[in-house]
């Protein structure tokens, strides 16, 4: 569903991303972790049209979008949440959604009735008519997560969804991760909770000083040598790898 | 040839270096502080001000003055602003430090009119008076020569701090990451005060040297060096030597225009409109950013009002209205209509910037022409067509002005409505064939169908039921689906692009409605004074509105009503109150800097025992939960 094909991004001297190639599937949730830096965040606003990658295409269902912008190819299926919370804070946390909603053609109380499920189902019915600026991250990033729903993605990437939650609310994240595979959603979660990722992915990206030092099943990620010195301070650079 | 050499020889040292000095200036602040200094003209005028004072009236040496001034006082005025006032808007939104640095600009021309009477001609002699060398035939005196100099070593100085010193090379990494470099033991704010310090020497260095040049004039000092802006922004507000470059092509444009454009009834006044075309032009073609994951600012926005509650409202106001409409005097009148007609027109900045978040410093343009289409096309019956004229020459002009402008952002967009709006004063208001030789428009009162509002009671309930009816209106649509994609665009453009949503469809309804919000209030304005002049829509009474609009809470309507009568009122206390001159200027400064961080001002709807309220709900139990709706609540939203 998404191919991100040999995506290179260069800030000044510094290479973010190096000939990156990474599959995301229909049904699937597929896992991207990294140390801090590694830049995944720098690849989702690569692949989101938010960076213009110096080589490389991003397609989407076959499609090359790689010079096409942000609203385009949210247009062509493409939701993302932000690793720095970008909630509409003037707005009730009921609106927040019904924004995305409403520019996708629904109307009043198809409309309300829609985003209130949205919100039931990510556990935030009860504070609808909060708002959106008083709610704490962890809350924040679910309000982001149905916002994205909202517009019927058929790509989902999730920029640290569970970070502020409580274990019991991330179990709950996850069982809705992979709920939304099984609707057929192709999603990419960036995650620093591993034992949420290895939980729900079935394949994992590992990304360190802007390449991919890894790709496979949970259970091959987590003995890759590679990927524990990448966590644990190894002492192979990026470089060497 | 010569004339070439001589408008050249103008162009670089009476104008394009001075231009330099004022611009650099700007970017120091701007590098070291992340603040945009509207008040850099205000600043320089001051600077010279004070050494016309201490060399003129006092009989201090030249040279002593300078240094006093220069050396001393403006580098102290600037470390203390940096140090009082805006040290504290480091995490605020744009809208509280555009409308500071705004405040301190009519503050600075404020304090200056009380201080110097502007009716007393005062002339600054050049330095060297009489001294002059001729170079290739063309003959330059010692201060074009000490003006020149100065500002290329202003530039190399300069240029060597920021690359070639440790405090330079700490100042720029400030800039790029504050928190950053604050934890490698550096002082941020040390740098930002040492910025402000340095700006507002150049800045009054700028002054200085331009006064032997022209009068010692408040508002014209101030205006010619807020040409600077346009030098600034060629360097991005970043480049030091982008902004030399840029100082000095203004420089030569305009001494170029000057000398060989015919002086033609549109482009009488080319010394103020070459400066803001460049400008204008120079915005529109700048490589603008990406859509950028910008920082949050936390602005809680003012309660929504429902449409029961607004309606109630609504009614009250208007029945409080036919009463005041009965028992004011007859003298009264001529100010409560203009305050009502200016917060019609202020009502456009509730749309535009409290809903909108785009901040434009030209809606009294938009005003001055729906009073300009009011006087044509209404005619001297005030026929209703005369008011859609208004509405629509102002939307229209808006859209225009809007197209372009679409792709600014923040800062970028008020400077684009501040050379606009400048613009229109020198090239539309103050041509006589716009305004005729006398430099008046006599406007109509609409001439309505039932009733006549002709008389000066009538037309005072009038202008309130439309005032009503318009903040009725811009609530509900506060409330509408536009209202929601609106407040969306100003929360997080990055989001919307990732929702789809349309964002250029939507500012451009946002701009043009709001356009012709300005332009009916503008063309009732005409009605409530008979006549308009020149005089009531200069681009720096945009500023006062703008600056009213926030103290009193731009994102309410209640807001806007005080502040047009507050407005409005201020020409009844200068008129009445000789010293100091211009005192509400002095007022509403101090008041837009007071409350620039509140913008819900006092009408947003956090009533004391409200906000006591908030307070006890923080301390018992955290944010989220106080406002939680309890389960089996109907959810209305706002939209109902």
């Amino acid at each position: 569903m998404l191919r991100v094909d040999e995506v290179s991004v260069s800030f000044g001297g510094l290479k973010a991303l190096d000939a990156v190639d990474i599959d995301v599937d229909t049904g699937q949730v597929t896992g991207l972790i990294g140390p801090n830096g590694a830049g995944k965040t720098t690849l989702f606003n690569v692949i989101t049209g938010f960076q213009r990658p110096d080589n490389g295409e991003v397609l989407v269902d076959g499609r090359d979008v790689t010079h096409a912008g942000p609203k385009k190819r949210a247009r062509l299926g493409l939701g993302r949440t932000f690793q720095r919370l970008e909630i509409f804070g003037s707005l009730t946390v009921l609106d927040n959604v019904l924004v995305a909603l409403e520019n996708g053609g629904l109307r009043g109380r198809h409309a309300r009735e829609a985003g209130i499920d949205l919100l039931r189902r990510v556990g935030l019915e009860r504070s609808a008519l909060t708002q959106a600026d008083v709610l704490p991250t962890g809350m924040a990033r679910l309000l982001e997560l149905a916002r994205a729903l909202a517009c019927r993605p058929r790509v989902i990437l999730l920029d640290e969804p569970s970070s502020g939650l409580d274990g019991t609310e991330s179990a709950q994240l996850g069982r809705l991760l992979v709920d939304l595979a099984g609707e057929g959603m192709a999603v990419l979660l960036v995650e620093h909770d591993m034992d949420l990722v290895m939980r729900v992915c079935t394949r994992i990206h590992v990304l360190d000083f802007g390449r991919i030092i890894s790709v496979g099943a949970p259970a091959e990620v987590r003995t890759d040598p590679a990927v524990q010195a990448a966590y644990l301070g190894g002492a192979s650079t990026g470089a060497e790898r | 040839m010569s004339q070439f050499l001589a408008l050249t020889v103008a162009g670089i040292a009476t104008y394009g270096c001075v231009y330099a000095l004022t611009a650099m200036g700007l970017v120091v602040t701007y590098t070291t502080s992340g603040i945009f200094n509207f008040a850099q003209g205000a600043i320089g005028m001051i600077g010279a001000f004070l050494y016309w004072e201490l060399s003129q009236v006092h009989g201090w040496p030249s040279w002593a003055a300078f240094t006093v001034v220069v050396l001393f006082v403006m580098p102290l005025l600037g470390a203390g602003l940096e140090r009082i006032l805006l040290r504290r808007l480091e995490h605020a939104g744009l809208e509280a430090q555009l409308t500071v640095t705004i405040a301190l600009l009519l503050l600075g021309i404020a304090v200056a009119t009380a201080i110097w009477n502007p009716s007393t001609a005062r002339t600054v002699p050049p330095f060297f008076a009489g001294h002059q060398v001729s170079i290739g035939g063309v003959v330059l005196t010692w201060h074009q020569l000490i003006i020149v100099g100065a500002s290329a070593a202003a530039a190399v100085v300069l240029r060597l701090f920021f690359y070639r010193t440790r405090p330079g090379i700490a100042t720029r990494a400030v800039v790029d990451d504050r928190e950053l470099t604050a934890l490698t033991g550096a002082a941020p704010a040390r740098y930002a005060e040492l910025g402000w310090a340095m700006g507002c020497s150049l800045s009054a260095v700028a002054g200085i040297l331009i006064a032997s040049q022209i009068n010692l004039d408040i508002n014209n000092l101030t205006l010619l060096v807020v040409n600077g802006y346009a030098a600034a922004m060629v360097g991005r507000l970043r480049s030091l030597p982008l902004t030399f470059v840029g100082a000095i092509v203004l420089g030569l444009l305009q001494s170029y225009g000057v000398g060989y454009l015919p002086i033609s009834v549109l482009w009488s006044d080319l010394e103020q409109v070459i400066p803001m075309l460049f400008l204008l032009v120079v915005i529109l073609v700048l490589p603008q950013s990406r859509a950028s994951l910008a920082r949050r600012v936390r602005v809680r926005a003012p309660r929504v009002v429902g449409r029961r509650e607004s309606l109630v409202r609504g009614t009250a106001f208007i029945g409080i209205a036919v009463v005041l409409a009965f028992t004011l005097n007859a003298a009264s009148f001529s100010y409560a209509n203009r305050g009502i007609a200016l917060a019609i027109i202020m009502l456009s900045l509730t749309l535009l910037t409290g809903y909108g978040g785009q901040v434009s410093l030209c809606q009294l343009s938009f005003a001055g022409l729906g009073a300009f289409a009011m006087s044509k096309v209404g005619g001297t019956g005030g026929s209703l067509l005369g008011i859609l004229a208004a509405v629509g020459l102002s939307a229209a002009v808006g859209a225009v002005v809007a197209l372009p402008a679409l792709r600014l952002r923040g800062l970028y967009l008020a400077l684009a409505t501040l050379a606009f709006a400048q613009g229109m004063d020198a090239a539309f208001f103050n041509n006589i064939d716009v305004f005729g030789v006398s430099l008046s428009l006599s406007v109509a009162r609409p001439h309505l169908p039932l009733v006549s509002v002709t008389s000066d009671r009538r037309y005072f309930a009038f202008l309130c039921i439309v005032f009503t009816a318009i903040a009725i209106g811009l609530l509900a649509l506060r409330r509408s689906r536009f209202g929601r994609r609106m407040l969306a665009i100003t929360d997080s453009p990055s989001a919307c692009l990732t929702l789809g949503v349309d964002m250029t469809r939507s500012k451009l309804a946002i701009f043009t409605l709001s356009a012709a919000i300005a332009g009916l209030g503008g063309a009732l304005y005409g009605g409530a004074q008979s006549a308009v002049s020149p005089n009531d829509f200069p681009f720096i009474l945009s500023l006062t509105l703008l600056l009213l609009a926030v103290a009193w809470g731009i994102r309410t309507t209640t807001g806007m009503l005080v502040g047009g009568v507050v407005f409005s009122l201020g020409s009844l206390l200068d008129a009445h109150l000789t010293h100091p001159r211009d005192a509400f200027a002095l007022l509403v400064g101090v008041a837009a800097i007071g409350v620039s961080q509140n913008p819900e001002g006092p009408f947003g709807g956090r009533t004391v025992m409200r906000m006591w309220r908030d307070r006890a709900g923080r301390a018992g139990s955290p944010p989220s939960t106080s406002a939680e709706v309890p389960p089996g609540e109907r959810l209305t939203s706002a939209a109902g």
